[in-house]
């Protein structure tokens, strides 16, 4: 059976490549946006929500036993 | 980052008249169609809940909702952000001597147009539909003197109002600067004068 971690592995590697494009869009917001309080507001907005989520993620993810199979005939 | 007190190029005595965008109506409908696909996953969370909770209960299916719907919805929300960006990055600012027009194309696109005042010729304001009319916005086309023949302010608001404002602040600059004023017609004369001599003598040889 497929292992919990390999899931966690998988979301790792989709959650690496939304922090990249997240970082080069936020970079390019820092770069080009207006200077006022609104540009920095709406970036720290985005960041949050997006930490919060990956936060909460991580955390349901250390509380699996990862080492435990999927057993998808649960599932039909 | 764009200080609106040092813009590059800066003109002595310039001062800032307008700093203008889309009007934030026309990111409206594609926000909505956004804000529901990235509530999905919470959607689906909330009907799960209330009529199907024995799946909840199932570790296989919980840990693909939580990783995949995280996944969903953190792609969703940068996207979402991304949509913002290109709204918030485009921008045209109207001085006492200049225009420019900065328009943002996806992440890595980038154009700054400039255009001073006493180059422009004409300016027009057009208002079309419904929902431009009630909430007051439109577009406004600036017709050059120059290279560039136009600059087009997009879905601004009052635009009417802009145009005119425009149109008085070009005048103004047009007076302080007559000389360059006056040499920009007589370019623009001597290259009409000199497309008539040539379309007259293709006509001679025709013999038409």
């Amino acid at each position: 059976m497929i292992p919990y971690s390999w899931l966690f592995i998988g979301w790792i590697i989709f959650a690496s490549i939304f922090a990249l494009a997240a970082l080069i869009t936020l970079g390019t917001m820092m770069r080009y946006g207006k200077s006022c309080s609104a540009t920095y507001l709406i970036s720290g907005v985005f960041l949050l929500v997006s930490l919060s989520v990956i936060t909460l993620t991580l955390s349901y993810a250390f509380s699996l036993d990862l080492s435990q199979g999927i057993d998808l005939s649960t599932l039909f | 980052m764009l200080d609106l007190h040092h813009l590059p190029n800066a003109i002595p005595d310039e001062k800032l008249v307008y700093f203008l965008r889309r009007h934030p109506i026309t990111l409206f409908s594609v926000i909505v169609g956004y804000l529901m696909l990235v509530t999905a996953p919470f959607l689906i969370f909330s009907y799960l809940e209330g009529f199907q909770p024995d799946i909840l209960l199932n570790q296989t299916f919980q840990a693909f909702f939580v990783f995949g719907g995280s996944i969903f919805f953190l792609f969703a929300w940068l996207f979402l952000f991304q949509l913002f960006l290109d709204y918030y990055l485009d921008s045209w600012i109207v001085t006492t001597k200049r225009v420019i027009n900065i328009e943002q194309t996806g992440l890595f696109g980038r154009t700054v147009s400039e255009l001073r005042l006493y180059r422009i010729q004409d300016v027009t304001a057009t208002v079309n539909g419904f929902t431009n009319t009630m909430f007051n916005y439109g577009d406004v086309q600036v017709q050059t003197a120059g290279e560039v023949e136009h600059f087009v302010f997009e879905q601004i608001p009052q635009p009417n109002k802009v145009a005119k404002t425009v149109l008085e602040l070009s005048e103004i600059d047009r007076r302080e600067h007559l000389d360059e004023t006056v040499e920009d017609f007589a370019m623009a004369d001597k290259r009409r004068t000199t497309k008539l001599a040539k379309i007259h003598q293709s006509i001679e040889e025709d013999g038409v």
